[in-house]
């Protein structure tokens, strides 16, 4: 995948999250565009990897190994190659702290994952549709 | 959250304490006993100094009038014989006995007092031997007196006019009036160094007592003012560390040991420092607390949406090799999951309202209210209910707390109010004067005799079948109420509907659990 373009950049640990998250965003044909990593530093080395190329999206866990997403999210922000990527926190938690800190930082927007599938899957395609159809980015 | 700092480390100042000052390390009793005894011991003093300086002018007082009766005394014989001497020459001139009449008088007193005088100086050798000079020569004038009054008794006037012509009377005077001159002008001068004396010792007895009894009150003020000043400073201190430890601002040095006030300072800085060890702790374990419920929040959900989403999918795309049985059990498994998810959102919502710091703000309640019921009823099956909203109050609480409040007592009353025809849901404010507000319903109500297990966390008066729900949403409310200071409670009957009551007071010290 890493030869093709990368236009999402999805950092998801958990494995349920991240098929659910996929299958979503196949069913609006976004899924061929996506690179799942499964950690903060596995983001992090593909961002800042020679020559790559920065994704059109990034969507961001919170809680993560090895480096957390909130750290993930500040480095993307305070490197002026990839200030400018959209970053979209999508987390479990609904902790106040983690959106006034995240937005703080920088994030484009929050959601908080629902665990029902339909309002799951509905949030996924939503986001997935408004960041690589909707929006224009500033790049 | 506030931290707080406070008895674990103080600004270090030159070693108050080792300074020996020995009033300020007494204890306050003893300086109160010296506030009182000192200035006694210096009236003691000085009473002493005025006996003395009083005694000493009494003295001085009755040796002047010794002098001045010793005065009197011979100013009196010199008299009694000057007069005694011209009565004389009036009885050799005329005859007439009346004039001898003083020349008896003084024949008789002049001895006796001379004897007086004598003892009266028997301390002065001068004038003893003065008075002794007085006594011979007024006895010679007496004798010569009466030499002459015999001869005019003895018929004989001329030799007695012809005696007095000699000038012998009055040279045996001279010879008297010349040691009684000098004896007077010694005792005179006498008298006036005694006077002298006397007005001094009175003089010093007087400034005796003005220095007295301006040192006396200048050390017993001094000493008010140095005790009341002492305390004053000391009691200072606590009333500073008090406040100190209130806003949680470092507390000042130690007080220098010894009295009551630094028994105090220790004990209030023992206290500190056990309530910061107290704070540490509580810090501590909310902080364990925080990452727990934030552990929870994340960690139990992603599971959650797994088993629903699978269930989802397996319905889905494998609806076909399932029968009608196997497809109902995945709805049972999915609805329970997200039943599931529902319960931890509000046991974290719970968690969080128990921790968090509550910023009082004015709140427009009436505002509150109205929106709030409209996010709650916002669906179209809502919009049949009777909602009235009566001018209730403002109230000071913290904001998200009190529509957190609203929305699960407002919540519950569309909930139970929904299977009447006419739903009607009021919203008012306690008629008693308390600061405090009402949420009524017509809904199906309940048994007053469960009461006690309204604001339980999970307890529930209606079956899931018949109302949904988690049973944490009045728990919640509880908390936050409390947490204000304030109360509340319900007042309900099965089928007539229930009226939740609770109240905020102004200055709610809020019971932080």
């Amino acid at each position: 995948m890493r030869d093709e373009e990368v236009e999402i950049l999805l950092v998801e640990d958990n494995e349920g999250d991240l098929e659910l998250t996929l299958r979503a965003l196949k069913k609006v044909n976004l899924a061929n565009k996506v690179l799942a990593v499964r950690d903060g530093a596995e983001a992090l080395d593909y961002l800042f990897a020679p020559g790559s190329v920065a994704p059109r999206v990034v969507l961001l866990d919170l809680k993560l190994p090895k480096v957390d997403g909130t750290e993930v999210l500040r480095r993307i922000k305070s490197d002026p190659r990839t200030a400018l990527v959209p970053v979209v926190i999508l987390t479990s938690s609904a902790e106040e702290r983690d959106r006034l800190a995240t937005y703080e930082l920088g994030a484009n927007s929050f959601i908080v994952k629902p665990v029902e599938f339909d309002s799951f899957s509905r949030a996924v395609t939503e986001i997935g549709m408004y960041w690589m159809l909707l929006n224009r980015n500033a790049s | 959250m506030r931290h707080f700092n406070y008895g674990v480390t103080y600004v270090m100042m030159p070693d108050r304490a080792m300074v020996r000052r020995p009033f300020s390390t007494l204890t306050i009793a003893k300086k109160g006993f010296l506030l009182v005894a000192l200035p006694l011991v210096a009236q003691i003093v000085f009473g002493v100094a005025l006996l003395a300086a009083s005694r000493k002018a009494v003295e001085a007082h009755a040796r002047e009038l010794h002098s001045q009766h010793v005065l009197t005394e011979t100013y009196a014989i010199k008299t009694a014989l000057l007069i005694a001497q011209g009565s004389l020459r009036g009885y050799v001139l005329t005859r007439n006995a009346d004039f001898l009449t003083d020349c008896r008088v003084a024949e008789r007193d002049v001895p006796t007092a001379i004897a007086r005088l004598s003892r009266l100086v028997a301390d002065n050798a001068l004038q003893s031997g003065r008075v002794r000079e007085m006594a011979k020569s007024a006895a010679a004038v007496l004798d010569f007196q009466n030499v002459n009054a015999n001869l005019v008794l003895g018929g004989r006037r001329d030799a007695a006019v012809s005696l007095v012509g000699t000038q012998a009377g009055k040279r045996l005077m001279e010879r008297f009036l010349v040691p009684a001159d000098a004896f007077l002008a010694t005792e005179q001068r006498l008298a006036e160094a005694r006077h002298a004396q006397a007005s001094a010792s009175n003089r010093m007895a007087i400034t005796v007592v003005a220095i007295g009894f301006a040192l006396n009150i200048l050390l017993a003020s001094g000493l008010a003012l140095s005790f009341t000043a002492g305390i004053n400073r000391r009691l200072g201190v606590l009333t500073e560390n008090a406040q100190r430890l209130a806003a949680g601002r470092q507390l000042l040095p130690p007080l220098s040991p010894g009295d009551e006030i630094a028994g105090v300072d220790g004990v209030f800085r023992e206290m500190a420092a056990s309530l910061t060890k107290a704070t540490e702790d509580l810090q501590h374990a909310n902080g364990e607390m925080e990452a727990f419920s934030y552990s929870v929040s994340h960690d139990l959900r992603s599971p959650l949406r797994a088993i629903e989403g699978f269930s989802r999918i397996l319905v889905e795309e494998y609806g076909g090799t399932l029968d009608a049985e196997g497809i109902r059990i995945l709805g049972v498994i999915r609805r329970n999951t997200v039943t599931m998810a529902q319960l931890i959102d509000d046991l974290l919502t719970f968690s969080r309202l128990s921790r968090q710091q509550i910023a009082r703000v004015e709140v427009d309640m009436r505002e509150l209210a109205a929106r709030t019921f409209a996010e709650v009823a916002g669906s179209d099956e809502h919009r049949k209910i009777e909602f009235v909203l009566d001018d209730i109050p403002p109230a000071k609480g913290d904001l998200p707390m009190l529509r957190q409040v609203l929305t699960n007592l407002l919540s519950n009353a569309v909930k139970f109010s929904q299977p009447r025809e006419q739903p009607r849901i009021e919203v008012g404010t306690l008629k008693n004067g308390e600061a405090g507000y009402f949420v009524r319903d017509n809904g199906v109500g309940f048994d007053m005799k469960y009461a006690n297990k309204l604001f339980g966390v999970f307890q529930r008066l209606h079956s899931a079948n018949d109302f949904s729900g988690t049973g944490v949403g009045l728990a919640i409310v509880e908390r936050v109420v409390h947490r204000h200071g304030g109360k509340v409670w319900a007042d309900s009957a099965p089928g007539e509907g229930a009226t939740f009551f609770f109240t905020l007071p102004e200055s709610g010290g809020g019971n932080d659990a």
